[in-house]
C-alpha cells in the first residue's frame, strides 16, 4: 500500500480524531459555552430571588443585618448585587470556624429591603459547568482525565484542520449556499477559521488548566508532591483563616467606621467599583475592613483583583495589595486560564466569548454531520454498513438530544416542588434520563426522522420555558423587560433563539428541500438526504 | 463606547479586507471593474482600520484585556462580513461607510 502525502494523512487524522471524540466535545463545547454564565442561569433559575433590586445603600444594609444576624462571628463577607445577581450574598463564619469554600452560614437578602431570600434547591449553571471538564457520576479524576484526552484530541484535529485547509485565505468569508455537502465543508470551514484564535485559546488554555493532574510529574519531582507548596507559592493558596480565628481572647467590642467612604475611595480607584466586602473581627479591636475589587486590570496575573484593606475602627485605610506582574512563564499560564474562566470580563466581552464558543460549537457539529453528508453517496449504492449508522444515531444524540436534555433540565426547575427531597439532584437526573432517551430515540427512529422529531422537542422545550416563566410574579420577560432586567431577559431570549434555529433546521429537513435544480445531480441528492 | 467603536472599525476593516479579495470584489462590481490599486487600496484601508482598532481597545484596557477584546471583536466582525458576502453582497460597500461614520460617532460621543 503506497504511504499517504502529507496533507492526506492529516486528513485522516483530522477525520478519525474529530470522529471518535467528537460526540463528547460536542457535549463539551455545549455545557462550556453555557458556563460564561453560570451565575446568570443559576440566578435565572432560582425565580424566589427576582424580585430583589440593586440599592445603592446595600452595603451598608447589609452590614447592619450581619450585625443582627451574626454579632459575635469571626468574619463576615458580603457579595454586593450587580447586573449578573441583584441580590445581596452574605456568609459568616463563628469564632475558631474553619473557612471553606462554601463553609460558614449564608444568607441571600433582597439588595432593597434586605428580607432573607430562600431560592429553591438547584445545582444551576454550576452543574453544566461542573460537567463541562469533569462529566457526572464518576470520580472527578476519572472525568477530568477523559475531558483531557478529548481536548488532547481537539488541539490536534485543529492542527490537522489548517493543514488540510488547502485555501484558508482565499476561502477566509467564503460560505455557499444550498450546495449541499460543499456548503457544510464551508461551514464547517468558516466556523473554524473566523474563529480561529478562539478555539486555539479555549483548547489550549484547557489544557493547560488540567495540565497539573494529567502531567503531574514535574510539579511532583520539584516538589516532592507537596501540591500545596506549589500552588502556594504560585499565589493561588486556598482561602487562609481570617486573623483571629485562632485567638484565645475576642478583643474588646469597638464600633465600626461608616463603610460609605472606604466604597467611595475604592470606587474612585477601580472603574467597574467593588465587588465584595470582607470584614474580619467585625465590630472588635484590631477588625479590617476589605474591599475586592470587581473585574482586573491585566491578565498577566491572572486577572486577580485588586483590594484594600481598612482599619475597621477607623476607616482608614491600611493597605492597598496591588496586583504585581510575574515572570514570564507564569504570566503565559495566567493569560491563558484567566482567558479560559475569563471571571474578570463585563458583560460585552462575556457575549462575544459567547458567541465564539457557539461557533465552536457548531465548528464541531457541522464536523460531526460532514462524516455522515460526505459518505452519502456510499449509502445510496448499498454500500451502507452498521459504523454508518452508528454515527448516524449517535450524532442525532450528541447533536440534537444535549438541547432536548438541556430544557429538560430548565423544566424540571420550574416544576419540581421546591420541597422535594434532593431537588438539585433530581433535575440533574432528569438531565441524563431524558438525554439516555433522546438516544434510544435516535436509535428506533429512522434517521431523518428521528432529526425532525428532536429538533421539534426543542422547539416546544424551548418555547414553553419563557411562557411558563409567566406563573412567577417578577421573572417573566413582560416584566423582565419593562423593569429592565436584562440578565432574565437574555435568558429567555436565547432560549426563543434556540428553538427559532431548530425550527429552521426542521424545516430545512422538510420532503422537498434541497438545493432546486442544479446542474449535478449527485450535490442535489446529497443535500435532500442530509440532516442539519 | 470605545469597545463599540473598535467593534465597528473591525467590521468597517473586515469589510474592507473582503472586497479587496478576488471573489468578493466579484460578487460586488463584476469582473470589469478589478483593478490593482483598487486591490491595494482597500488592502491598505482594511488593516489601517484594523490596526486602529487594536491601538484604541490597548490604550483603553491595557495590552493584555486590550488585545482579547481586539481578538474577539474582529473575528466577531469577519463573521458578520461573511454571512453578507454569502446572502446581501452589495451592501458591502454601504456597510463600509455607515460602520466609518458609526465608529466616528461612537468615538465622538465618548
Amino acid at each position: 500500500m503506497k504511504a499517504l502525502g502529507f496533507r492526506q494523512a492529516n486528513s485522516w487524522l483530522h477525520t478519525w480524531s474529530g470522529l471518535l471524540l467528537g460526540w463528547l466535545l460536542f457535549a463539551v463545547f455545549v455545557t462550556g459555552t453555557l458556563s460564561y454564565f453560570r451565575q446568570e442561569i443559576t440566578y435565572w433559575m432560582q425565580p424566589e430571588l427576582h424580585g430583589s433590586q440593586a440599592h445603592p445603600q446595600a452595603a451598608e444594609q447589609a452590614l447592619q443585618t450581619l450585625r443582627r444576624e451574626a454579632p459575635d462571628a469571626a468574619s463576615w463577607q458580603v457579595t454586593l448585587p450587580d447586573e449578573r445577581n441583584p441580590t445581596v450574598r452574605t456568609r459568616w463564619y463563628e469564632q475558631g470556624e474553619r473557612v471553606a469554600r462554601n463553609g460558614g452560614k449564608s444568607l441571600t437578602l433582597d439588595a432593597t429591603t434586605m428580607e432573607p431570600l430562600a431560592g429553591r434547591p438547584t445545582a444551576g449553571g454550576e452543574f453544566l459547568y461542573r460537567f463541562h471538564f469533569e462529566l457526572y457520576g464518576m470520580d472527578r479524576t476519572w472525568g477530568r482525565w477523559i475531558v483531557g484526552v478529548a481536548t488532547m484530541f481537539m488541539l490536534v484535529a485543529i492542527m490537522s484542520g489548517v493543514i488540510i485547509h488547502k485555501k484558508i485565505f482565499i476561502d477566509f468569508f467564503t460560505f455557499r449556499r444550498r450546495k449541499g455537502q460543499r456548503s457544510w465543508m464551508d461551514a464547517h470551514n468558516a466556523l473554524a477559521v473566523l474563529s480561529l484564535p478562539f478555539h486555539f485559546m479555549i483548547t489550549y488554555s484547557g489544557l493547560l488548566l488540567l495540565m497539573f493532574l494529567l502531567m503531574p510529574w514535574g510539579m511532583d519531582a520539584a516538589y516532592n508532591g507537596d501540591t500545596r507548596a506549589f500552588f502556594s507559592e504560585r499565589g493561588r493558596a486556598p482561602v487562609q483563616a481570617p486573623a483571629g480565628a485562632d485567638a484565645q481572647a475576642v478583643p474588646a467590642p469597638q464600633a465600626m467606621a461608616p463603610i460609605g467612604p472606604m466604597l467611595e475611595a475604592a470606587n474612585r480607584a477601580w472603574p467597574l467599583g467593588v465587588a465584595s466586602i470582607s470584614v474580619t473581627l467585625p465590630g472588635r479591636a484590631g477588625g479590617t475592613v476589605e474591599l475586592r475589587q470587581k473585574g482586573a486590570q491585566t491578565l498577566l496575573n491572572h486577572a486577580a483583583s485588586e483590594r484594600m484593606i481598612f482599619d475597621a475602627g477607623t476607616g482608614e485605610l491600611k493597605e492597598a495589595i496591588l496586583t504585581d506582574v510575574p515572570a514570564a512563564g507564569v504570566s503565559t499560564y495566567n493569560v491563558f486560564s484567566a482567558l479560559h474562566r475569563l471571571r474578570f470580563a463585563d458583560a460585552w466581552l462575556r457575549w462575544l466569548f459567547f458567541i465564539a464558543g457557539v461557533m465552536g460549537t457548531a465548528m464541531v457539529g457541522t464536523g460531526m454531520i460532514l462524516w455522515v453528508v460526505k459518505r452519502l453517496p456510499q449509502k445510496r449504492k448499498g454500500q451502507y454498513h452498521a459504523g454508518h449508522r452508528l454515527v448516524e444515531r449517535l450524532n442525532v444524540a450528541a447533536l440534537a438530544g444535549i438541547f432536548v436534555a438541556i430544557g429538560a433540565y430548565f423544566w424540571l426547575n420550574r416544576l419540581l416542588p421546591a420541597s422535594l427531597a434532593d431537588r438539585a439532584g433530581w433535575e440533574i437526573k432528569g438531565f441524563f434520563l431524558v438525554w439516555a432517551l433522546m438516544l434510544v430515540h435516535a436509535w428506533l427512529r429512522e434517521h431523518k426522522q428521528a432529526w425532525k422529531e428532536q429538533l421539534y422537542a426543542i422547539v416546544v422545550l424551548y418555547v414553553g420555558l419563557p411562557i411558563i416563566n409567566f406563573q412567577f410574579a417578577d421573572s417573566h420577560l413582560l416584566a423582565t423587560l419593562s423593569n429592565g432586567r436584562w440578565t432574565l431577559v437574555s435568558v429567555d431570549l436565547v432560549l426563543l433563539a434556540t428553538a427559532a434555529l431548530a425550527a429552521w433546521a426542521a424545516w430545512y429537513l422538510r420532503p422537498s428541500a434541497g438545493p432546486v435544480r442544479k446542474p449535478k445531480p449527485a450535490v442535489q441528492a446529497t443535500a435532500q438526504e442530509v440532516a442539519p | 463606547m470605545i469597545a463599540a467603536g473598535a467593534m465597528l472599525l473591525g467590521v468597517a476593516g473586515m469589510a474592507s479586507l473582503s472586497m479587496a479579495m478576488e471573489r468578493h470584489h466579484e460578487q460586488i462590481w463584476g469582473k470589469a471593474r478589478l483593478q490593482v490599486w483598487r486591490v491595494w487600496a482597500l488592502r491598505a484601508v482594511g488593516w489601517a482600520l484594523l490596526i486602529t482598532a487594536a491601538v484604541a481597545t490597548v490604550r483603553l484596557q491595557g495590552t493584555s484585556m486590550g488585545l482579547t477584546l481586539w481578538a474577539m471583536e474582529i473575528s466577531l466582525a469577519a463573521v458578520c462580513v461573511g454571512l453578507l458576502l454569502s446572502y446581501v453582497p452589495r451592501v458591502l460597500p454601504w456597510l463600509l461607510a455607515a460602520a466609518l461614520l458609526a465608529a466616528w460617532v461612537v468615538t465622538l460621543g465618548a
